[in-house]
């Protein structure tokens, strides 16, 4: 699903925010990357949407490599996966609904299926009923299931989450972490960053760690 | 295609009641180029009717010497028809230029009536070929004065000429006027929109990191700026027409009468059309400009 080779990011000369990084993810894996702040996960990810390039080394996803792609390539790319931030990143202005559906609706999704699988993912995150409310109106784990379902409404076969609990408390964040192991279970790739070992612990799920952009460990 | 339009519609209708302000002094602004633009044309029109009018009347008028024979008008008339400066003559005889006066100067016609004689001479009207210089006209001159029977001549070309030049120096001030203040307007309404979408970066590159197509980040600035310049130039075209009625209503029928052009005109629907239509692409490639950079 995902192939990483001799992946590296400078952002200055001799800085490194990733050195000769390495990995693979299999399809329907769910992987945790982990390290402490400024391990370079955050840089990681960016460059698994193509939010970044690297300044060496190749990501191939579902055999296709991301720098080879056309800027609008690289759109399409990104409708096909799921992306779920630390910080929600929720339209303030529009509903749960909107939220979940803008993006489908512009594809040209037909507003009646869309709808329905709409309004069936919120379910799945356990937000049925509250599709009229806006984003400011939900807690922050609310929130954050919300930013879920954005995710899930396009069937991805890859969902990428960065910190996806690190603005929850505990309690919260254990819940989302159950979430996205839901998600996989239904076959979907699911490649988390956090830097939360505990939650890493209750998963017992494979672990890349890096360290200083390096990859230090994987279990 | 339908849904990015909608969205696009409804995004750039929701910026424009936000924004209110901004985008009224843009609407403003290309209001203004508009109308300055659409008035040049306008005068422009009207006074072309009265070029062409003027143009189409005699250009040269020769009036004979009293008591000519028909040797001396003869002599004239020989002249007229080798130069090669003249297009056309017509001979009018003192008879029928007392009739013209009469015809044309009615409040004058009773005090002719009360003099014993014609005052009027015999005339040639003389149309000089398209491209004519002054020099060939002196040249014409100066041959018709050889042949002694010329009382005097009177040279309306001159009048038609400085009418001409005078509607080129409005058409060239005025398409610069309006040309300035265009510009001034492209650049309000890009910076206009472009407040706008520095407004909503932080929305338009999450959408653009879920994958949003640009065409869909820019979709609404582009039908923001064609919105904010179809007012403008909405408003101008109806300022316009209520300036011409205004204006036409208090000097419109005597300019007509004086020039015999009749009752001034608007601008043709299709130069409106064209107007308009011009202002709304100003108006999106502002639109494109402004959110050109991906966020």
């Amino acid at each position: 699903m995902i192939e990483v080779h001799s992946l590296s990011k400078s952002y200055r000369p001799g800085v490194h925010a990733l050195a000769d990084v390495s990995f693979t993810v299999d399809k329907g894996e769910f992987v945790f990357l982990t390290g402490p702040s400024g391990a370079g996960k955050s840089t990681l990810l960016r460059l698994l949407l193509r939010a970044d390039r690297p300044t060496g080394g190749d990501i191939i996803v579902n055999g296709r490599n991301l720098a080879r792609m056309s800027a609008s390539q690289v759109q399409a790319f990104r409708r096909t996966v799921g992306t779920v931030f630390q910080d929600f990143k929720l339209i303030p202005r529009k509903t749960v609904y909107d939220n979940i559906a803008l993006l489908p609706r512009l594809m040209g999704e037909a507003e009646s299926l869309l709808r329905r699988r709409a309004l069936q993912v919120l379910a799945e995150v356990g937000l049925a009923g509250r599709q009229d409310d806006l984003p400011l109106t939900l807690s922050g784990g609310e929130q954050q299931r919300v930013s879920i379902a954005r995710a899930l409404v396009n069937e991805p076969t890859l969902v990428l989450a960065d910190e996806p609990t690190g603005n929850l408390d505990p309690l919260l964040s254990l819940e989302v972490m159950s979430l996205f192991r839901a998600i996989n279970a239904r076959g979907t790739t699911v490649l988390v960053a956090t830097h939360d070992r505990a939650l890493i612990r209750h998963l017992g799920k494979r672990v890349i760690t890096l360290e200083h952009g390096h990859v230090t460990e994987t279990i | 295609m339908i849904a990015l339009l909608r969205y696009s519609i409804g995004e750039a209708s929701l910026s424009l009641a936000r924004g209110w302000r901004s985008g009224l002094l843009a609407i403003a602004i290309i209001a203004a180029a508009v109308f300055i633009a659409g008035a040049v044309l306008l005068v422009s029109i009207n006074v072309d009717r009265i070029l062409e009018r003027l143009a189409a009347t005699a250009e040269l008028t020769i009036y004979l010497k009293p008591g000519n024979g028909e040797e001396q008008q003869a002599a004239v008339a020989k002249v007229l028809a080798s130069h090669p400066t003249v297009s056309s003559s017509n001979f009018v005889g003192a008879e029928a230029a007392l009739a013209r006066f009469r015809r044309e100067l009615p409040e004058l016609a009773a005090l002719v009536g009360t003099l014993e004689e014609n005052p009027l001479p015999s005339a040639f009207d003389v149309r000089l070929r398209d491209g004519a210089t002054d020099a060939d006209t002196r040249s014409l001159v100066q041959a018709l004065q050889a042949t002694g029977a010329v009382e005097d001549v009177r040279y309306d070309r001159r009048i038609f000429d400085r009418l001409s030049d005078g509607l080129r120096i409005l058409r060239q001030g005025g398409f610069i006027l309006a040309a300035v203040i265009v510009l001034a307007a492209i650049v309000t309404i890009t910076s206009v929109l472009r407040l706008a979408y520095l407004t909503r970066r932080d929305e338009t590159a999450v959408l653009f990191l879920l994958g949003m197509p640009p065409s869909a980040i820019r979709g609404p600035f582009v039908v923001e700026g064609m919105l904010q310049t179809l007012a403008g130039a909405l408003a101008a075209v109806l300022l316009l027409w209520a300036a011409f009625g205004a204006v036409n209503a208090q000097i419109g029928p005597e300019v007509g009468q004086a020039f015999g052009t009749g009752a001034a005109v608007f601008l043709p629907r299709a130069m409106v059309a064209i107007l308009v239509v011009a202002s709304v692409l100003v108006g999106a490639l502002a639109g494109l400009v402004a959110a050109w950079k991906e966020p």
